[in-house]
Parts: C-alpha cells; structure tokens; sequence
C-alpha cells in the first residue's frame, strides 16, 4: 500500500516536466533509530505547519471573545459550526462526546488541504500512507466504539436484517468485504483527489512554457483547475470528516 | 417572575421548546449523507467500487498463498468483493436519495438548484 512518494520521472523526448517531483519525501533532520527511519522530513514540517494553524486560528481569535465577532474569529466559528453540525447531523446526540477527535480531523485536512494550494508548498494529503494512517484510526475507532456499545451484538451489523438463512453465508461475507473497504475507500479518496490534481496543474503548468504562444489555452485551464482544485481541497476534506461521523453513526445505532 | 401566572407561562415555554428539541434530535440522528454536490458523490461512489473490490481480491490473494488453493479463493473473492462494491454503491445512492427527498421536503427549489449544479461541475 506504500507506493508513497514515486521519485519524479514525467519527463519524455525533450519536455522537461516532472509532474511527481513536488511529492517526493526528503529528510530535513535525518534520525535513524534501529531500522526504524523517523526522519523529520518536508511532510512533517507541513504537518507541523498545519497544526501551528490550527491551534493559531482557535486561540488567538477567540482570546477576545467578542459577542460580535471579528473577521478571525468569523472563520473560527464558522469551522467549529460546520463540524458541530455535520457531527449532530449524521451521527445525532451522542456523536457529541467525539466532537474533539472529528474537529481535529476536519481542520488538520483542510489546513493540509489548502496548505498544498500555496505553490511550493508540500500536501501531505497526496500521500496514501498519511491518509491510510487517518482512515485506520477512525475506522479502528469506530470498531472499538461499537463493539464497547453493542458487545457481541454488533456483528449483527454484518447479517441484513430478513434475510434467508441460506444466503446468510455469502452475505456476511459480503458485508464483511464492505466493512473492510471502509478504511481503503476513505483513504484512498482523498490521497487520489489531491495526487490527481496537484500532477494535472504541475503537468499543465510545463505545457505553458513548452507551447510559447499558445501556451495561454494550458494557462487559461490551469486558472480554471486552481479554482476546482480549491473546491477539491475543501470538498474532500468535508468529506473524509462526514463519513468519519456516519461510520459513527453505524457504531453507536447500528443503521 | 413574581406573578405565578408569569411563572406558568415561561414553564410552559420551556415544556414546549424540549418537545421540539426532542423531536427535531429523533429526527436527525439517522444515516444523513449531506448532498455536498454531485462531484463529492460521483467521487464517493467510484472509489467505493474500487476499494471493495481490491479488498475482496487481496483477501483472497492472501488466504491462496496461505492456503496454497492458488487462484480458486481469488476468483471466489473477488466475485464477493465485487458484490460488497455494488452493495457499497446501492447504500451511498439510497443515504443519496434519502437525503435529497429531505431537502425537497424542506425546502423544495433550493435541493434543485443544488442539483443542478452538482451536474455542471460532475
């Protein structure tokens, strides 16, 4: 599942692009422990980054707490209720208690979301292996929750309720496939969204300066991409956070 | 506050704001995929398909080297992860539905519009 960080290679004949080369990992502070590789690289220093956001966009406006907000404040807010919301909406009261660990999830892939739209910059969201981590956790998290709720009564949630006895079989296994891909699909998702779409404006980006004069029809989509990709960023964000609560939701109601 | 009419009626105000709370929480709580736009939901459903499959496919790879039944579990799983990918897809369009029904409900024209919308950018 690692193919993490494939080394920039997008050159061909005489075009001189490497589309994939923003998402190669380099060492900042190499740390060797054992076998084990715990190198401070470019993806933690924008993880770090993006939590230095987080925490700045939280406390800093909000240490006024005016009844009528400032601009940062405004934006504070405004993610602290989207996420109240999306969490109350689909995963009803009692998500509430998990409030802390869906607000951290949204924000920190958002940050890292639209961090990767500044140029230069690294997203640490184009790598499976960082957005797989994510995904088992929740997913992990979830399995616990329900089975601490339900007990041996979750595995119901593998047989469909009126079902035959003798497809039972055929369908729990089914169910239980279904139930595996949850983390595969969440992470995949949002690792295939951000590496699709920081190659596509890298690879458009090279056809500019390679076209001359006719570079303007690559640079006008390129424009028109960079506003998708910003949807993108915040879309699949969105969305890792909204399934993150229905699977939730699954644990704690069992449908 | 005095007044013990007063204090009635604000008693009854608060009785009356639980109930709609109470209702309003009963009727959330349930699967609610968000109607995000037609992009997030075509986006969902692909890799939905994918990743069932390739789970079905890798879990009976597995069990084959295990096993040493190379290819007969992979060829069985990976018909069952294709149906766990369709199953996939047939619950995110039915929370899909559910939820546009919802929003029409509420509010008839906007869910349109929203709609509408989604295509463009899908």
């Amino acid at each position: 599942m690692a193919e993490g960080a494939p080394a920039g290679h997008g050159g061909t004949g005489g075009l001189n692009l490497h589309p994939l080369s923003q998402f190669e990992i380099t060492p900042l502070i190499p740390i060797q422990v054992g076998d084990l590789n715990i190198s401070y690289t470019n993806s933690s220093l924008w993880m770090t980054i993006a939590v230095v956001i987080v925490f700045a966009l939280m406390a800093l406006p909000t240490r006024g707490r005016a009844l009528v907000p400032g601009r940062m404040q405004s934006v504070a807010e405004i993610l602290y209720e989207t996420t109240a919301n999306m969490l109350r909406e689909s995963a009803g009261r009692e998500g509430r208690q998990y409030f802390p660990f869906i607000f951290a999830l949204f924000s920190f892939l958002l940050v890292g979301n639209l961090q990767g739209m500044i140029p230069g910059s690294f997203t640490f969201t184009s790598h499976l292996v960082v957005t797989f981590a994510l995904a088992l956790v929740v997913w992990g998290g979830t399995t616990v929750i329900g089975f601490a709720r339900h007990g041996a009564g979750f595995l119901k949630f593998f047989l469909p309720p009126g079902a035959p006895t003798w497809a039972a079989p055929l369908l729990v296994l089914t169910e239980l496939i279904s139930y595996l891909s949850r983390p595969v699909s969440l992470a995949l998702r949002l690792f295939a969204n951000m590496l699709v779409g920081h190659t596509l404006l890298k690879t458009l980006g090279g056809f500019v300066f390679v076209l001359g004069v006719a570079g303007v029809v690559p640079l006008a989509v390129n424009v028109a991409i960079t506003a998708l990709e910003f949807l993108v960023a915040v879309l699949q964000a969105y969305i890792f956070a909204i399934l993150s609560c229905i699977y939730l939701n699954d644990a704690l109601h069992m449908h | 506050m005095s007044n013990p009419n007063d204090r009635d009626r604000l008693d009854d105000l608060g009785k009356r704001i639980e109930a709609a709370k109470e209702k309003r929480r009963n009727r959330l709580g349930d699967t609610h995929a968000k109607s995000a736009s037609g992009l997030g939901v075509g986006m969902r459903i692909a890799t939905e398909l994918v990743a069932a499959l390739g789970v079905g496919v890798g879990i009976g790879l597995l069990l084959d080297r295990w096993l040493g039944t190379t290819p007969w579990l992979m060829l069985l799983f990976f018909i069952l992860g294709a149906a766990a990918g369709f199953r996939n897809v047939v619950r995110v369009a039915q929370n899909y539905d559910a939820a546009r029904q919802r929003e029409r409900n509420t509010t008839g024209e906007r869910a349109d519009r929203a709609h509408r919308n989604g295509d463009e950018e899908g």
